[in-house]
């Protein structure tokens, strides 16, 4: 019955963060390469207003002993690799992990293809050939701080509200500036369905989502809500073994991401099975393997390293997400300038 | 504004990001001032962004229809900056 319930809040949790990642277009391979492409900063400015959302939501959290913090460790080496990799690889399959989830529930056939590409470059790092490449990186460079997993307030030895604190402050004060400076031009009214989002919408959504998941991930035995990169190695182990026991919290989030996505996608009339010229479909595939050993080596997808590890000040999740962003903007200037 | 013909269109429908806004960037700057450039997407994400910025870029969108479900088509005319 505990399964049970954990496959259900999994789903649940997915279907509301596939509507919010469809409808905000929440895509941080969009967000990090259009800054440097079109100078355009929208889906970045939704992503900061998660992060700042989650800073204080998951510390407010553990606070009141609802969830025990697990920030994702310190293996310089292996960060670096792997979130550069990751950022290369999103660009060439053009999508990351959570674009291409909600992409896939649009109806795209490539997305899915980066999806299959991340699965099995994730299994193969994880069990097969590349497993001990992993394993040595990550043990050669790992740090650790009185047995812990770094953390900013740790290193510093402060508690981690003096860093949340004005970092949020500065985030807010960014966000209504722009917010302030956009209204005057234009006013969007928000519809759920029609045109997307408002990124202060998306941002303030996904953040919230990500802080209620919290918990019930952890109830399940998941220490990061959201990550994606497990649950699409578990349906992969179903899907070749026929085996349900691979079904788990994670595997349910992203089904539920998935249909959440067509569901929104639907009902905004965006939803149509599209497939892309071929050479396009091989270089999806490629870019997914890539993001799956990526994810793996520097321990972290996109949401695990930017969506969560950022908001709780983890070392490893800063670096990799660092080199992620700038593993897309080296990949993008190389394939699009 | 039904009466306006374009002079040459470009049809990336199938294709995600980012090929839709550089294919449209490439080719509004092959094309003269004053032209129009008929864009076919089906890609939510480029219906919206294509006109934020190619208006940065000094061009001017004429119209942006729906066509069929996500289909859309846009109409931008060349900017004398360009």
């Amino acid at each position: 019955m505990v399964v049970v319930a954990n496959i259900l809040s999994g789903l649940v949790i997915g279907l509301a963060f596939g509507i919010a990642l469809q409808r905000g277009r929440f895509c941080f391979n969009s967000a990090f390469r259009d800054t440097l492409l079109f100078k355009d900063y929208t889906i970045i400015k939704a992503i900061g207003v998660a992060i700042a959302v989650e800073m204080v939501g998951f510390q407010l959290l553990s606070e009141l002993g609802l969830v025990q913090l697990y920030p994702r460790g310190l293996y310089w080496g292996a960060n670096i690799l792997g979130g550069f990799m990751f950022g290369v690889g999103m660009v060439i399959a053009g999508g990351c992990i959570s674009g291409a989830t909600y992409r896939t529930g649009e109806g795209m056939v490539g997305s899915m293809l980066a999806l299959v590409g991340i699965a099995i470059g994730a299994v193969a790092t994880l069990n097969y050939s590349l497993s001990p490449i992993k394993d040595l990186l990550q043990t050669a460079t790992k740090i650790q701080i009185k047995g812990l997993s770094p953390t900013i307030p740790l290193a510093l030895g402060v508690s981690p509200w003096v860093l949340i604190i004005p970092v949020f402050a500065l985030f807010v004060f960014f966000a209504q500036r722009s917010y302030w400076r956009e209204r005057k031009a234009k006013i969007d009214p928000i519809s759920l369905f029609g045109h997307s989002w408002p990124w202060w919408f998306a941002g303030t959504i996904v953040g919230s989502i990500a802080v209620i998941s919290y918990p019930l991930a952890e109830a399940a035995g998941r220490s990061t809500p959201l990550a994606m990169t497990g649950g699409y190695v578990g349906i992969l182990a179903i899907l070749v073994n026929q085996d349900l026991q691979f079904l788990g919290w994670e595997q349910a989030m992203v089904v539920g991401a998935i249909s959440g996505a067509a569901i929104a996608a639907l009902l905004a009339r965006e939803w149509k099975v599209r497939v892309p010229p071929g050479r396009m479909l091989g270089q999806s595939l490629l870019g997914g393997l890539v993001m799956g050993v990526g994810a793996v080596l520097g321990d972290g997808c996109n949401i695990t390293t930017i969506l969560i590890g950022i908001p709780l000040l983890s070392l490893g999740g800063i670096l990799a997400g660092t080199f992620t962003i700038l593993g897309c903007w080296t990949a993008a200037y190389l394939m699009f300038r | 504004m039904s009466s306006v013909t374009p002079d040459q269109v470009l049809d990336v429908k199938g294709e995600i990001c980012p090929y839709p806004d550089i294919k449209t960037r490439r080719k509004l700057k092959e094309m003269k001032a004053g032209q129009v450039l008929e864009v076919l997407t089906d890609y939510p994400l480029s219906v919206e962004r294509i006109p934020r910025n190619v208006e940065k870029e000094g061009h001017k969108v004429l119209k942006i229809e729906r066509i069929d479900g996500p289909t859309h088509r846009i109409l931008i005319q060349v900017g004398s900056s360009a």
